[in-house]
Order: C-alpha cells, then structure tokens, then sequence
C-alpha cells in the first residue's frame, strides 16, 4: 500500500500496516481485519454496472485463481447472483487513476471496481486484453488485475518493489505489466502473497507448503516404542515435526508439519559421522512420522528434516535417541539404564 | 448501448422551471423530459423562449457561479458500447424537467460552483472547454486548447478556467493554461509535470482549489502514486509535493495538503502534508473517507471517517 522508501511517513505507515517485516522479499504488506478462516465470500455483479461476458469470465477465472493459490485458510470466493460483495464495470472509481479499486469491509463484504474498456486516461485509452481475439502489446491482463483486486479483498497491499527480489514474487505491485512485459499475465498468488496469507490465516492444512517467501525455523523431537531391545529386536521410532515455537509469526508457530520427508539416521555410539537408515513413513496428520528398524547393534539415532528447496522452512534434526541392544537371553532388568535420551535414563 | 449510472455530487435544488433552449449543434440530446430541441442555449443567440439571452463568458461565470438555485440534480451517466467505454451522459434535471448532453469518452464535467458547471470535450481532434448555467441553461465555449483536454476548473472569482491538457497524438503533458473568461488568449499557469522514472505514466490528473481559494493545486497520479503542485496565486510561486507514497488527494488548505496514502482501494491511511515544511502526518491509519471543509474564520477542517468512527482534525 506504501512505498518503502524516502519518508519517515511511509516508514511509519508501513510498519503499522505489515506487522514488522520489511526486508528483502519479505511477504506481501497486508492490513486490516481478516476473514474468518476459509470464509465463503460471494460476489455479484453490481446491478447497472454488470461486467461484460469476458471481463465476467476473467473475473471468475480470477476468484479460482485466488482459491487454489492461496494455501492459506483466507477467504474462498465464488460468484453468486445473491452474493454480499459486488464487482462492477465501471467509470465510477474514486480516484482519477486506479484502473482498479476495491473496498473491503471484513468480514461482511468487500466491492470491486474495474475501469471499463476504452477509458480514457492522461497516457492513452485502457486496453484489456481479453476485449481482443489477438491483445495487442500494452493491454492489461484482467484476469490478472482482478486478482491483484481479490488481493485487496483477502487483505493484502502493494509492496516496495525495491524490496521484491523477482517480480512474480507478488501479483500486488503498485503498477502490474501490460502484455508482453515479464510478469504481464501471472494467475496465481506469487510466494510472497502466499506468504503474508499463511501469516494472517494459518495455512490450510499441516501438509500445505509454507512458501518460500518464508523462513521458517523447524523443531523436531524423537522418541522410541521401547527402552531395550534384544539384537534382532524391533523398535518403532516416532518423531513428531513442528514450526518452532518461537517463530516470527504467532499463527504459524508450533504449527505441526504434515506430509514431509523425514530421514531417520544413526551413528555408531562414540561414532561422528551419520548415515541415513531410511525414510520415515506419515504417522498421522499432525506432523508425526514413524519407522520401525530390526537392531542388532548399539546406535545412536536421530531424525532429520533437511531444507525443502520447495518451502521456506529451515531443516532440523531430533534430539539423540541412544538405543543400547543387548545380546539375546539378556535381562533387561540387570541394566536399569538401556536407552539414554537427552542424558536421561530410561528404564526398562 | 449500456449505461453506467455514476452518481456525482452535484447536486442542487431549483425552483424555477428549467427551459433548457438553445442553437448548440455540438450538443445532441438523449434524455426526454424536455420540450426544447436542444440542451444548451449559446450566448448570443435569439432571446430565448423564456425571454432572458444569454451573456458571454465572463458575464455568463460570474453570474452562475454567484447563484445557487435550488432544485437542480446532475448526474454523469457512462455510456457503454457493447463493454466499451465510449462517452458518458450529463444529465441535468429539476422542476419536472431533464436534459441530458452527449459527451465524448475524451471528456470531463467539473464540480459545480453555484449554478456554474464547466466540462470538456475532445472530438475530431479538437478539444473545447464549455462553461454552462445549469439554472439557465446557457452554455459557452470558453477555451479551444490546443491538444487534448483533459479536465478544468472555474477559478474561485470565475474570472479564467484553469486547464488541463496533453499532446495530441504523444499524451504528453501540456501543463494548466488559464482562460480568462473575456476571450483574452491563454497563458501557462503550471508547467508540464515533469518525467521521473518513480512516478512513470501520469494516468490521471486533478484539478482543484484551496479551501480559501487562494491556491490552485495539480496532482498528477502515476500507476503507483501522485505528486502535487500547489500554485500560489498571490505570489506565483509553484511548489511540488512529491514524496513517495502519496496517493489521491482529499483536499488544500491554507496550511496543509490532505491526501489518502497511495491506496488503490480503502481503508486507506490520509495524510497531511504541511505546505511550509513539507513535514508529513498520518491523520488516520483505516480511512474510509476524507474530505476538507472550510470553516469560519478563514481555517478548514478535516473529515475523516474510519470503522472506528468519524473524527475531524483542524487543518
């Protein structure tokens, strides 16, 4: 909504509309109350200022655009004749410049207005390319702008451009591409946008992707079915992976991760150096993992997370789980101590 | 055809009949209610049907923009073609009466000031400036510009329009020339904005007053965000407002430029900008609307309204 630079204003501004972070390819700017998570919001098309057939179609386009890119339980938007919310084709706009404005009034509705085509501005006539059979170079992808303005409506605002590393890390610039400019037709919620929706409602699920705009420290814990085990017995190892708890953002801390790839990995007791035993299986929805191993010999054991290049999460290993296998005929009761774990003792 | 209903806030009240009678042949009607064949009579044409002429400009500015007659609604209607923008309707209508001119897409209708309204048009490469009594009914070119206008606006003694053009076919700036309104020719009151790569493209521009009419102001508005020049009509001097993250403006005062944030929706943060210091206040962070009265005593004062509530701030 501002830009970052130059004026203590601005910076003001900013930092009162974005919850803090404003470094490099930081999540998009957002402000304001939030839907209620995963809200169905219906538009309609405002009476007297009803769309075209093709900006209608590349306004729905858009509303699906925004529900299957947004991984986060932000507002789910469809169309519907008695829809709270209305868009209209309209000259109608409050400011003399905005091809495009929308009004939210969270969480009961939110209104869009989209200039019509042929308006004229002081650089020249409004052009959308979906007017055309063949858009010509300089039109404005409506399917596009309109979900710029479904991203006013889910709360997002304009980041600093200077602050954003790659241009489809947003579809929230202050000024989109026209055709054929790098960027000019993207139809889905960039990282960033993905980002701040994932700060503001929690993404949609355990298993939903964090994006890449963030970087998110991860904790890991381990824990073992038994303490003691006779060579050739089995031990079911769980290890249960979460955001961590003191993450920048309230929502997202201690948030389970679901659906990962978890290594689970041992070393020789004394041993440096850890190889990988295999992978470990989904236990559960909420961030559980599991792997049954056959010991035959004394380990230490820990799960690892590694980076995903997929998600902006940091990559963590479990605390040490030490599992002591005695020879078979043994008794457990004569050890008192056979798995250690932390530096604690369990005991049979 | 499709219309789009735009509601403005030119709204009067008169009693009196409207007669609006007149010889323009540039002006086509479209909206019924009305027994003349044309909207607008120009100066110097026959004595009406109501018996009154119509005077000149100059003439012409001052009595309407010193009259407020209540009674008149206007209204902009958009004229749509198949989803294509091609014009917009003025309608003007009271005392059982309508009239509705024909604009080009290439045009704009002022505020009113009293009975006063000025609008433009540009149509077959020439641009026009008119100045119309809504009470009266009387309507005059008063400019002819060169390229293609944009906006104007009636001076606060309705003495000269201020005008707003860009290049035909370039688009590029022409700056704000002043009309006198006794025909005299034009001169340049505001130099063209100049290009600076962080504004990019001016898509629109505003024409306006300070509340105590002594400052004329021109916000030029890029994709992203706008600058304001504030034109000092008692010394002449022109000062840019050009901070980043300056949005559409609310309103000029004797001491203050209150603009939104650069927002392309609401809430929206306002902003006051000290015309001395250049110093910036936010005056309110969830905007949903702003405007700027004049008070007594020559002050004015901000209205600005937020889920929290409506506040008012001494500007």
């Amino acid at each position: 909504m501002i830009r970052i630079c130059g004026s203590a204003f601005v910076a003001t501004v900013l930092l009162a509309l974005c919850g803090g972070n404003a470094l490099a390819s930081s999540p998009t700017p957002a402000s304001g109350p939030t839907w209620n998570p995963n809200q169905h919001v219906d538009y309609r098309w405002k009476a007297g200022d009803e769309p075209p057939a093709w900006m209608k179609a590349a306004i729905n386009a858009a509303a699906q655009d925004s529900n299957d890119s947004r991984g986060a339980k932000a507002a789910v938007l469809s169309q519907s004749d008695s829809g709270s919310s209305w868009i209209a084709y309209s000259a109608d706009i409050p400011t003399t410049w905005a091809i495009g404005y929308t009004v939210r009034s969270i969480p009961s509705n939110f209104t869009m207005r989209l200039r019509p085509q042929g308006y004229p501005l002081d650089w020249g006539t409004l052009r959308w390319c979906q007017f055309y059979d063949s858009p010509p170079t300089g039109c404005y992808d409506a399917e596009m702008i309109a979900l710029h303005e479904f991203g006013h409506s889910q709360t997002l605002d304009h980041p600093d451009d200077a602050d954003v590393d790659t241009w489809t890390d947003t579809v929230m610039h202050w000024a989109p591409k026209t055709k054929s400019k790098a960027g000019w037709n993207q139809h889905e919620f960039g990282p960033c946008d993905v980002a701040r929706l994932q700060i503001r409602y929690d993404p949609l699920t355990n298993s939903t992707p964090y994006s890449t705009c963030l970087d998110l420290d991860t904790d890991m814990s381990l824990s073992a079915s038994a303490t003691s085990v006779y060579s050739g017995g089995s031990i079911t190892f769980t290890a249960r992976l979460r955001v961590a708890d003191d993450a920048s953002w309230p929502l997202l801390a201690s948030n389970p991760l679901s659906g990962r790839s978890i290594v689970i990995q041992r070393r020789a007791v004394g041993g440096t150096s850890w190889a990988n035993v295999g992978s470990m299986a989904v236990l559960d929805d909420n961030g559980r993992y599991t792997r049954s191993l056959t010991l035959t010999d004394a380990y230490d054991y820990r799960a690892s997370f590694a980076a995903p290049n997929n998600e902006g999460l940091e990559g963590t290993t479990s605390p040490i789980v030490r599992v002591t296998v005695y020879s078979s005929g043994g008794e457990c009761g004569e050890t008192k101590s056979l798995i250690e774990r932390h530096g604690s003792f369990y005991t049979c | 055809m499709f219309r789009a209903r735009r509601r403005t806030s030119l709204r009067l009240r008169l009693s009196p009949p409207l007669m609006f009678m007149g010889t323009c042949a540039l002006l086509s009607i479209a909206a019924a209610q009305i027994t003349a064949a044309a909207p607008f009579r120009q100066p110097a044409s026959a004595a009406a049907a109501d018996g009154t002429t119509c005077p000149a400009g100059a003439t012409l500015a001052r009595a309407a923009a010193t009259r407020h007659t209540s009674g008149i609604a206007t209204a902009l209607d958009a004229i749509l073609d198949a989803g294509v923008y091609t014009g917009q309707a003025l309608t003007i209508s009271g005392a059982g009466r309508s009239t509705s001119i024909n604009l080009p897409a290439e045009s704009f209708v002022g505020k009113q000031m009293g009975d006063a309204l000025v609008y433009t048009r540009f149509a077959n490469g020439k641009s026009e400036v008119h100045l119309a009594d809504v009470a009266t009914g009387c309507d005059t070119i008063v400019a002819r510009p060169a390229g293609v206008v944009r906006s104007a606006v009636l001076d606060p003694s309705a003495a000269a329009v201020y005008v707003h053009a860009v290049s035909n076919p370039a688009r590029t700036d022409l700056g704000v020339t002043r009309y006198a309104l006794d025909g005299s020719a034009g001169t340049q009151a505001v130099p063209p904005v100049p290009d600076d790569p962080d504004f990019g493209l001016t898509f629109g521009t505003q024409l306006g007053w300070s509340t105590d009419g002594t400052a004329l102001f021109v916000q030029s508005c890029g994709a992203e965000q706008c600058r304001t020049r504030v034109l000092d009509l008692t010394s002449y001097a022109l000062a840019t407002y050009a901070d980043a993250g300056q949005g559409s403006i609310v309103g000029v005062t004797s001491k203050h430029i209150v603009t939104f944030a650069a927002c392309d929706g609401s809430p929206c943060p306002v902003v006051s900008i000290d015309r001395s210091s250049a110093a910036e206040r936010v005056l309110a962070q969830q905007a949903i609307s702003a405007s700027i009265d004049a008070t007594a005593g020559g002050s004015a004062e901000a209205t600005i309204t937020t889920p929290a509530g409506t506040t008012e701030v001494d500007q």
